[in-house]
């Protein structure tokens, strides 16, 4: 299914998410089942709004309409190499912690946890944030990499999508741990 | 969509309701005493009597009387040796009568609402006491989306976030939506089917002494109700004496304050708070861009669960919402919208667990992710692992956890096709979730284009975690011949916690101590010290010896969490 053609807008890179929520709500309007509309009509439009407004899956998409070859092998920047080590000693942390936090069992021996707690919460939230704003830069490049598309070099928008796609996943695993943690404090 | 009557229910643990929407406006229904509430509670009788409502739930400690049966949907177990269903069925025809008198027309069709986290074989389970009851169940709808709808009728114009805090007799949700222009999105939700008033009521019991689990039916029954009288006095009033004249011989009472009542609930609130936090993470959100928080479920009359959803969110619940009424109401405006009796209003929910099947290893690769909207399809192609393989085994799974055993299995799928090499055979498969949160897996062999679908017919995969709760301790009973060996046992590993964590902390804190206090503690580290070389090794001593010492260093871990929290 061609995602931008669902939603009536042309194929573009380069989409704010509100022209995105626009067209949605144009276009499913009367199409949910409860309002009338046809089986499958729904979520079909549904899909095209949720892959549209991921940053990664809309690259991606657009890459693939633009008939480029996606490897999943490939050269990593030393900056992502270090976020790897950096994302993964936190999540290990998290979970340790909360793992010795669950066997614990008086008042006072929790008590005494807490504060690695409340560090190991803050370097979570921290490169959380670290990672939007590095989300932002490369989002930033994305109109570089559609113009570099148009004369025939898809090479910019291949190295957005492969740094995307790490963070995207670091994302997820630290929010999960985000979500997780509060089990453990107080 | 027809213009045929549909009936919104509540269908609570509980108290039900039933409703339906009048001239553009939701209303309860009243039955014969003038209740819009109706207590969950069924009574059968031993000549094949039954009973619902007030009259049963008055019989409550005199045998055949089932209460909170919703917490048992979707387990396999049983109350009065009937399924979960049919006794949900007996609430659910009272309740079709209750309308049919008077609305003075036959009800055949109903919204049921369901906890937003209630999974496959919950959601399974409601559908079919529906069935039983003689009603076509239209529409599975959430309770906290129910409670949204309810609240936000009114404010079809406005444009915000809101958070439903919902905590009801026996189960707990939490779910984000935002509203605008008549839309209702959910954007989240988070919760536990196993936690509500009842573990309310249980708390002011182990407060007074009493173990439930050795009770017979009749002094159950009169216990839980005076503690449930208890809680309620205590929503309104600091203090509230426990009294149960010719309990057990002696008779037992005992004067209960608030504070000592939330003090016991705390644990229980703090669950519902990572609920929250949980919630809030998984759309991005902090807590203060939160516009309206409304409260629903009976629970949150309690004053400590209004002042912890007020502390989560830091601001005011919306008030003018009844917490008893707001889900029946939400049920009967979602029976509106799909009769055509409500226009304008659209509602866009979620799964709350996500969905998936067993990979290469035992992992779950999930299909669906949790809070996607539904109605929603999701699909993938797979191959086979080895040569001239014929079958390939399809187990579907529900939860979070990244191991497949970790899951609930909702059921099993065996497709066959041709004997190829590795690699070569492709069979897709395709998960569907309708508006009610109900799956159907279709899988399809693409080589003869053949097709296996699987509904799922969940009671008979899913363990009920009380009983897993059981099993283990069972098993642990069984180890330990000796009971007072073993209590020994668990009490030394909580002693030799405490000291440890004791000197790090009075190194920290012992200063801050009144010299009282400070004496205290020393005292029952030393009690608890004695007790741990004591050649007879009494568990029951060397417990209550650590119970002291846990309590007397209360004060302590409290101002080193206080000190954590501000980052020190």
């Amino acid at each position: 299914m061609n995602w931008w053609e669902a939603l009536g807008l042309p194929v573009q890179l380069v989409l704010a998410e509100e022209e995105v929520e626009k067209a949605f709500q144009q276009k499913s309007a009367g199409a949910h089942p409860d309002a009338g509309g046809e089986q499958g009509e729904f979520e079909c439009l549904r899909e095209a709004h949720d892959g549209l407004r991921d940053d990664f899956r809309r690259l991606d998409a657009w890459l693939r309409f633009h008939g480029q070859e996606i490897a999943h092998s490939g050269v990593i920047t030393p900056a992502v190499g270090e976020m790897f080590t950096r994302v993964s000693v936190v999540t290990g942390g998290v979970d340790e912690w909360l793992e010795r936090q669950g066997q614990t069992s008086s008042g006072l021996g929790k008590a005494l946890w807490q504060k690695e707690g409340f560090r190991w919460k803050q370097q979570l939230e921290d490169l959380l944030e670290e990672l939007a704003e590095w989300q932002q830069r490369l989002q930033d490049e994305f109109t570089n990499a559609e113009q570099a598309g148009v004369v025939g070099d898809y090479e910019p928008a291949l190295a957005l999508r492969s740094e995307l796609g790490f963070l995207r996943k670091w994302k997820l695993q630290l929010k999960e741990r985000f979500g997780r943690i509060w089990q453990g404090l107080v | 969509m027809s213009d045929e009557l549909i009936v919104g229910i509540d269908l609570g643990t509980t108290n039900s309701a039933i409703g339906v929407v009048e001239s553009g406006f939701p209303i309860l229904l009243a039955d014969g005493e003038g209740s819009r509430l109706t207590p969950s509670a069924v009574w059968y009788g031993e000549e094949g009597q039954v009973e619902v409502g007030f009259s049963a739930r008055r019989r409550r400690g005199l045998g055949g009387v089932v209460t909170s049966v919703k917490r048992l949907m979707g387990t396999g177990e049983k109350a009065a040796s009937r399924s979960p269903e049919e006794v949900s069925a007996e609430i659910l025809k009272t309740l079709k009568a209750v309308a049919e008198a008077r609305l003075e027309q036959t009800v055949s069709r109903a919204v049921i609402t369901v906890p937003a986290y209630f999974n496959e074989g919950q959601r399974g389970a409601t559908q079919r006491a529906g069935e039983l009851a003689g009603l076509e169940v239209v529409r599975l709808l959430s309770e906290p989306t129910a409670a949204a709808l309810a609240y936000g009728l009114d404010k079809l114009g406005e444009e915000k976030k809101v958070a439903v805090y919902d905590l009801g007799g026996g189960t707990f949700d939490v779910s984000i939506l935002e509203l605008r222009a008549g839309h209702f999105e959910v954007l989240a939700t988070a919760g536990d089917t196993r936690l509500g008033g009842d573990d309310f009521d249980e708390a002011i019991l182990v407060k007074v002494g009493i173990d439930l689990k050795k009770l017979d039916e009749a002094e159950r029954g009169r216990a839980l109700e005076e503690a449930e009288r208890v809680k309620f006095v205590l929503s309104e009033q600091d203090e509230a004496i426990f009294r149960l004249p010719f309990f057990r011989e002696e008779g037992i009472e005992r004067t209960i304050t608030r504070v000592e009542f939330e003090t016991e609930i705390e644990s229980l609130l703090k669950k519902t708070e990572a609920c929250c936090r949980r919630a809030l993470a998984d759309v991005d959100l902090r807590p203060e861009e939160i516009e309206a928080v409304v409260l629903a479920g009976g629970s949150t009359r309690v004053p400590a669960v209004r002042n912890r959803v007020e502390r989560i969110f830091g601001r005011a619940v919306e008030e003018g919402v009844d917490p008893d009424e707001t889900v029946g109401l939400g049920a009967a405006i979602q029976a509106g919208i799909l009769s055509g009796a409500v226009r304008e209003v659209v509602l866009l929910d979620v799964t709350p667990l996500s969905l998936g099947i067993e990979t290469v290893g035992g992992l779950m690769n999930v299909l669906i992710p949790r809070n996607t909207t539904i109605p929603c399809k999701a699909g993938e192609l797979f191959t086979n692992a080895v040569a001239g393989q014929t079958v390939m085994k399809i187990r579907v799974l529900q939860g979070e956890r990244e191991l497949a055993k970790d899951n609930w299995e909702l059921g099993q799928i065996e497709v066959p096709f041709q004997a190829v090499g590795k690699g070569q055979a492709r069979v897709g498969v395709q998960f569907s979730l309708n508006a009610s949160g109900l799956l159907e897996v279709l899988t399809r062999d693409t080589a003869t284009n053949e097709d296996t679908i699987l509904s799922i017919e969940s009671s008979a995969v899913d363990v009920a975690d009380t009983q897993v709760e059981h099993m283990v301790s069972e098993s642990v009973d069984h180890a330990f011949s000796d009971m007072s060996a073993r209590v020994f046992v668990e009490a030394r590993l909580k002693a030799e916690e405490l000291l440890a964590a004791l000197e790090p902390a009075l190194v920290d804190f012992g200063t801050v101590l009144s010299e009282e206090d400070l004496l205290k503690v020393r005292e029952a580290e030393q009690t608890v010290r004695t007790q741990l070389q004591d050649e007879a090794q009494s568990g029951s001593l060397l417990k209550a010896a650590v119970e002291e010492l846990d309590d007397a260093t209360e004060q302590l871990a409290a101002l080193i969490v206080e000190k954590a929290m501000v980052g020190e």
